[in-house]
């Protein structure tokens, strides 16, 4: 392997910096260098997540006590939407496409991501159109808004916006279709590159049809408003991309990164790997065939038992399928800790942490379609969203603290990083779990006030306040120790956690790309050079 | 004087036909999530009407699809979408002047269509306001005209890249994606066409 280094005089204290010509500003601006538009993502999604956690802890207050009300009357039901739609695609799928647009050309062994202009574009009309619609909330648009225009408005930023998303989404599974490394076959990607070609070709499939309904909300909002049932009626078309098994399709990079880390972590090759990108693949068909079905109830007293079966298949793609991939990766990655020799990192604790709330939230959805359970429709369903996106949160600040040193040169604390994984693991616990509990009392789903408040429901809805005010305390917590660390940390070396993948082999921040990677032997061409050499020094890198 | 063998040249990365396959998936699901609700929409009326003893029709009274130049946009999208192939064939065999000459018909079979758009609402003559047939019906078909003159913009630059002598018959990648494109296009209106107009 070679590696291109750009010339010094051509380079700036960061990766991508671009020197002369346009100044700093410019040079963010004008920017289609992979590394800085995945940093811009993962940077102004993080500070995002802190407004929706701080809506979502606002609205589950409101639910602790009638009557004590902290927001207008009027605005739950908006701020109730913004905080899903908020969280969707102001959050969790651009923090995660922004590492993947980020690490993936690096791990591939790419000069660059697909379309890079299209990447940049991607980038800046999601953060237009992102503040456009939240200026349309404000505006009272969105569902349940009172005003036409501002509802409008809502309709088109957010069509943009995922427009926007898409574009991202389709660089990135084009450049894993197209631009990996000579020898490296589909199979061979790392698992997390992999994962991401399956996740934003699932993003491609999935988020064009809430576009297009959005465009008929659009033309009936403009005109006779009869067909959605008015502003009220937008919420029903569009709430399914803020729950299962849409919401699957976000969560297929949790499994992605803990199947990426687990063979770091036990500092082995992955057994049975075959499986685990199997696994992944899986993760892929479950979910868009989750989303192409919808949301099935399953009923099967008093028809044959034909139909029985054929509900029973149904139901084991939509809802079963999406549990196999989360224990294929977990089981085989235990079997990886057992052969290897662990160390856990912070990155890892993260991941897992991700990857557990993500099986919380599939197993979940185990149960949701039994009619007889009467699930659906009540705060059981909001539990389940919430554990795939907080899950899918944790494993994007896992990703964060992986890659910190490949995206800034700079390692983020390690003691301080654990520690906040263990916290975002809690809160997660605690605004979710109670919710499986008051779902099964019947607490309606979105509603802050209902019925009686009191006995098992009030402390239900006590602790999943505290688990969102957690929550939001950790992400504001790791925010700044990310910006301490990137801004003045400690400098990485090549290759601080014994990484097996590509990107490990350039320094850090990498100084240009993988000129001539070679012929990729195996998915592991770290592992396959350090046996090579007979070394096994973590800190090898920077080419050989 | 000897000479080393000139080195094999680099694999062509087919970019624009992989950016333009992913483009057509998205425009695939833009159109299922169109016409899923179309007939979602619809099925809700028609169940409505069914309660209530009333005539189950979804178009409102008086209102008559006019399928005869619907039947023909089918069949000048599909001619369009032979042209587009045609184009890619004759750069594969070296015939540029061939290649400009198809792509120029799939220019011209699209205007045809958008002319029979025309005609159709001219037709049909219902405000979008005036029922919820007619406020989905133009927003399914207003969706199609965009992504119509989006493949007449494709093809129009893709003639001009052609005449310019950017493709040849070892690089294809710009016919073929713009083939994609037509391709998807008369796909996207096959399925309009049976559940806008057939289908009603």
């Amino acid at each position: 392997m070679t590696i291109t280094e750009t010339r010094p005089e051509e380079l700036t204290s960061e990766p991508g910096a671009v020197s002369a010509g346009p100044g700093v500003v410019a040079g963010w601006l004008t920017t289609a260098d992979h590394t800085r538009i995945g940093r811009l993502f993962v940077g102004v999604s993080l500070l995002s997540s802190l407004g929706v956690l701080v809506i979502g802890t606002l609205l589950t207050a409101e639910r602790v006590q009638p009557g004590s009300r902290y927001l207008p009357a009027d605005t739950v039901d908006q701020l109730t939407s913004l905080m899903w739609i908020g969280l969707a695609f102001l959050v969790v799928v651009p923090l995660l496409l922004g590492i993947a647009i980020a690490v993936v050309p690096l791990q591939i062994g790419a000069r660059s991501i697909a379309f890079p202009r299209a990447a940049a574009l991607s980038f800046w009309g999601w953060l237009l159109s992102g503040g456009v619609l939240v200026a349309s909330y404000i505006a009272n648009g969105g569902p349940f808004g009172g005003n036409a225009e501002a509802v409008r408005l809502f309709a088109v930023s957010l069509i943009v916006l995922l427009a926007a998303l898409v574009v991202g989404a389709a660089t990135v599974a084009a450049t894993v279709v197209i631009s990996r490394a000579p020898g490296m076959d589909i199979m061979d990607a790392p698992p997390f590159s992999f994962a991401a070609l399956v996740s934003s070709s699932a993003l491609v499939l999935t988020l064009p049809a809430l576009a297009g309904r959005l465009a008929l909300i659009y033309v009936d909002q403009s005109y006779a408003r009869i067909v959605f049932g008015g502003t009220k009626g937008i919420s029903g078309q569009v709430g399914w991309a803020v729950l299962q098994p849409q919401t699957y399709v976000y969560g297929i990079l949790i499994i992605g990164l803990m199947a990426e880390l687990f063979p770091v972590a036990a500092r082995t090759r992955q057994p049975m790997r075959g499986v685990v990108i199997g696994g992944i693949g899986i993760a892929g068909v479950a979910a868009v065939g989750g989303v192409m079905q919808g949301m099935q109830t399953l009923e099967l007293s008093g028809v044959t038992p034909i139909i029985v079966i054929g509900r029973l298949v149904v139901y084991g793609i939509t809802e079963l399928l999406p549990v196999l991939p989360f224990l294929i990766v977990l089981g085989l990655g235990g079997l990886a800790m057992r052969t290897g020799r662990p160390r856990v990192s912070a990155p890892f604790v993260f991941a897992i942490s991700g990857a557990l709330m993500g099986l919380a939230g599939a197993l979940t959805g185990v149960l949701t379609p039994i009619s007889e359970l009467a699930l659906a429709g009540t705060v059981y369903q909001e539990a389940q969203a919430t554990f795939l996106f907080f899950g899918a949160l944790l494993t994007g600040m896992g990703a964060v603290t992986y890659w910190g040193p490949k995206l800034w040169g700079r390692m983020v604390p390690e003691k301080a990083a654990g520690g906040l994984a263990v916290l975002g693991l809690l809160a997660t616990v605690l605004a979710s779990m109670p919710y499986v509990l008051a779902g099964f009392l019947n607490q309606p789903y979105g509603a802050v006030t209902w019925g009686p408040l009191d006995g098992p429901i009030q402390a239900c809805n006590v602790l999943v306040m505290i688990g969102f005010g957690l929550l939001t305390l950790t992400v504001l917590a790791f925010a700044l120790l990310v910006l301490r660390a990137f801004m003045g940390g400690e400098r990485a070396g090549a290759d601080p956690w014994d990484g097996q993948t590509l990107e490990w082999a350039l320094p850090s921040p990498p100084l240009g790309t993988l000129a001539d990677p070679g012929w990729i032997m195996s998915p592991e061409p770290l592992l396959d050079r350090q046996a090579a050499l007979g070394t096994s020094d973590s800190t090898a890198g920077g080419g050989a | 004087m000897l000479a080393l063998p000139a080195a094999p040249a680099p694999e062509r990365k087919h970019s624009l036909l992989v950016g333009t396959a992913f483009g057509v998936a998205a425009g695939a699901a833009a159109f299922s999530g169109l016409l899923g609700t179309y007939l979602v929409e619809r099925q809700q009326v028609l169940d409505a009407l069914g309660q209530a003893g009333k005539p189950v029709s979804f178009l409102p009274r008086g209102v008559v699809m006019p399928g005869i130049p619907a039947n023909i946009m089918l069949v000048v999208m599909v001619f369009a979408s032979v042209m587009a192939r045609w184009a890619v064939y004759a750069l594969r065999q070296g015939e540029r002047r061939h290649t400009a000459f198809a792509i120029g018909l799939t220019v011209l079979f699209g205007a045809g269509a958008l002319n029979l758009q025309v005609a159709v609402y001219r037709a049909l003559d219902v405000g979008v306001r005036s029922s919820q047939f007619a406020t989905l019906f133009y927003g399914v078909t207003g969706a199609f005209l965009i992504a119509l003159l989006v493949g007449m913009a494709f093809a129009v630059i893709t003639a001009f890249r052609s005449l310019g002598g950017r493709y040849a018959a070892t690089d294809t990648d710009g016919v073929e994606a713009f083939a994609l494109y037509w391709h998807f296009l008369t796909v996207a209106f096959a399925a309009t066409w049976f559940v806008v107009y057939v289908n009603k």
